[in-house]
């Protein structure tokens, strides 16, 4: 996920991404800057309002609007600003994928820090896309193209859970001492610990902390301090990882349907979805809510900082995490919340367009798909 | 009456065009007749537009074009659209209502998006409620429940599916072969 997920929706940005700041693009950006502020603004109040039920202090004031010490969704929208503000200079540039690579493995000497680094780490992606040709598309669904492509993905992803599951895992085995000729329970490692497995741990280790260092080294998870980012090794590191994301990605698209599904209405609202769920998932509520029952459940208290790690609540996660999707990419969510999703910024700042009177925008279109609000403003 | 697609382009600013503005390609959709004697060029001829046609001002300030803007301007026509560059012998053109044709959605890249934003929606959940990105947790337990809990429970519950089902043996004499088998 960490080599596709986000890497991907960079590209797809910057691919559909203009390569010109009009009027009417500049007043998108600042209609991202808009929406960055409310939801910045909302997290935060859901953090104080969290932290108070929970019975923890919480600094109330300043607002954490523009660095935050936790990682936060809204990173994506203002790299997004940035990148697009910057697009159309760096494609005047001579080599702009070259520039956007320097500075980003340059990002990792630099005091960027937590939603900051991003910024730079994932710009290459988004160059990347707003590199790649219209017709590249047509040329990935060729079959001598894709069948390949979407295997390696798919055998790549498959022998990753196989390891993450299995690679450490023993099987009891009987055996005879040669001394004593006495039968002895021992264990025995796995097919997959005999075939690399016992390197996945590092390796999946490794991977955790450049994806940290990727963004800005967030201070809960892997506990990797700025500082450690800032090295040569970690620099190989990011290169790997540059490389290694690009067949995966490509493999993905690969295995992306073509035609108008269910798929694409949520791939239209992806925005709404991206901003909106931590509202619906991680709001004081539920959160107190689900973290009461895992704690009932286990017979201990969980919380953030003490997981619930068995296989059930991952269980419950998948179909929790689809439902809240699926829910949040309805006309009915559009309708609701575009407000703080679309905030009417053409309309209340520069006199544009008609006052948002009827309701969500693109409400009128009836059965046809709503207009694009998705990472392309 | 001929069939206008007006297209903008990047090409408005930083090419020595003036006014500095927005540069309008009027594309004039061809005629049957046209198609069938030339099927691969798209358009039958191009005119250029210095300015937004839809401006009132703008047009009165566009001209015909002249040999001058065709030679600084075609070579970097010609690159866009694919299109073959053609003579601009055509009046300038200027439908009032014209409007810029928006690219094609590439329903795969929303698609993606779609399966991408499940994903990160997954993450974090599974980040806040089973610290899923701590190197030492990893999902470890998680994927192995997946992997050889949910399989095995499904093909249990298909084979006793599949077991109510009236067999083979069932249905033909028990002194078949597959039933002494």
């Amino acid at each position: 996920m960490k080599l596709v997920v986000m890497p991907c929706f960079c590209m797809i940005s910057g691919h559909l991404s203009p390569a010109t700041i009009e009027d009417r693009h500049a007043r998108g950006l600042v209609k991202v800057l808009a929406t960055y502020l409310i939801f910045q603004g909302l997290y935060f109040a859901m953090k104080v309002v969290a932290f108070t039920l929970a019975g923890f202090g919480v600094q109330k004031l300043p607002i954490e609007l523009f660095n935050p010490p936790q990682q936060v969704v809204t990173w994506f929208l203002l790299a997004l600003i940035i990148w697009r503000a910057s697009l159309p200079t760096m494609l005047r540039t001579r080599v702009p994928m070259l520039i956007s690579l320097l500075m980003a493995h340059g990002a990792l000497f630099a005091d960027l820090g937590v939603n900051h680094q991003n910024v730079l780490s994932f710009w290459p992606f988004f160059v990347g896309g707003a590199l790649v040709p219209r017709d590249a598309w047509a040329q990935l669904n060729r079959p001598d193209v894709r069948r390949p492509l979407a295997a390696s993905f798919v055998t790549c992803a498959l022998s990753l859970a196989l390891f993450s599951a299995y690679a450490e895992q023993r099987f009891p085995t009987l055996t005879t001492a040669p001394d004593t000729s006495m039968h002895v329970l021992t264990t025995t490692p796995a097919l997959f610990h005999r075939y690399g497995g016992q390197h996945f741990h590092d390796a999946f280790y490794q991977l955790t902390r450049t994806y940290a260092c990727f963004n800005g080294s967030p201070p809960d998870p892997s506990g990797v301090k700025l500082s450690e980012c800032s090295s040569m090794r970690e620099l190989g590191r990011r290169a790997t990882f540059y490389v290694a994301s690009l067949p995966l990605m490509a493999g993905f698209l690969c295995l992306m349907p073509r035609q108008s599904g269910w798929l694409t209405t949520p791939g239209h609202l992806s925005m709404y979805v991206y901003l909106l769920h931590p509202v619906l998932l991680f709001n004081p509520w539920v959160l107190k809510t689900t973290f009461d029952a895992l704690s009932a459940h286990y017979g201990r208290e969980v919380t953030v900082w003490s997981p619930a790690t068995d296989g059930s609540v991952f269980f419950l996660l998948i179909p929790a995490s689809l439902l809240a999707c699926a829910a949040l990419s309805t006309p009915w969510a559009r309708m609701l919340l575009w407000p703080l999703v679309e905030p009417p910024i053409d309309w209340l700042l520069f006199g544009v367009g008609p006052p948002p009177t009827a309701g969500a925008p693109g409400a009128a279109n009836g059965a046809k798909l709503p207009r694009d609000v998705s990472f392309v403003v | 009456m001929a069939r206008h697609v007006v297209v903008r382009t990047v090409l408005g600013r930083g090419v020595g065009v003036r006014p500095p503005k927005l540069l309008w390609f009027v594309m004039v959709r061809r005629s049957r007749w046209q198609k069938r004697r030339s099927p691969r060029r798209f358009v039958s001829s191009r005119c250029l537009v210095l300015g937004d046609p839809r401006d009132r001002r703008a047009r009165s300030l566009s001209r015909p074009t002249t040999p001058a803007d065709i030679d600084e301007l075609m070579p970097k026509v010609s690159s866009i659209g694919g299109a073959a560059s053609s003579t601009l012998g055509e009046p300038l053109l200027v439908p009032a209502a014209a409007a810029p044709l928006r690219a094609k959605r590439l329903e795969l890249l929303d698609n993606a998006k779609a399966v991408l934003i499940s994903s990160v929606v997954l993450y974090h959940s599974a980040v806040v409620y089973s610290s899923a990105d701590r190197p030492e947790v990893r999902m470890r337990s998680s994927l192995a429940t997946l992997l050889t809990g949910f399989p095995m429970r499904a093909l249990a519950l298909l084979l006793t599916h599949t077991a109510r089902l009236p067999s083979a043996c069932s249905m033909q004499s028990p002194s078949s072969p597959a039933c002494s088998r």
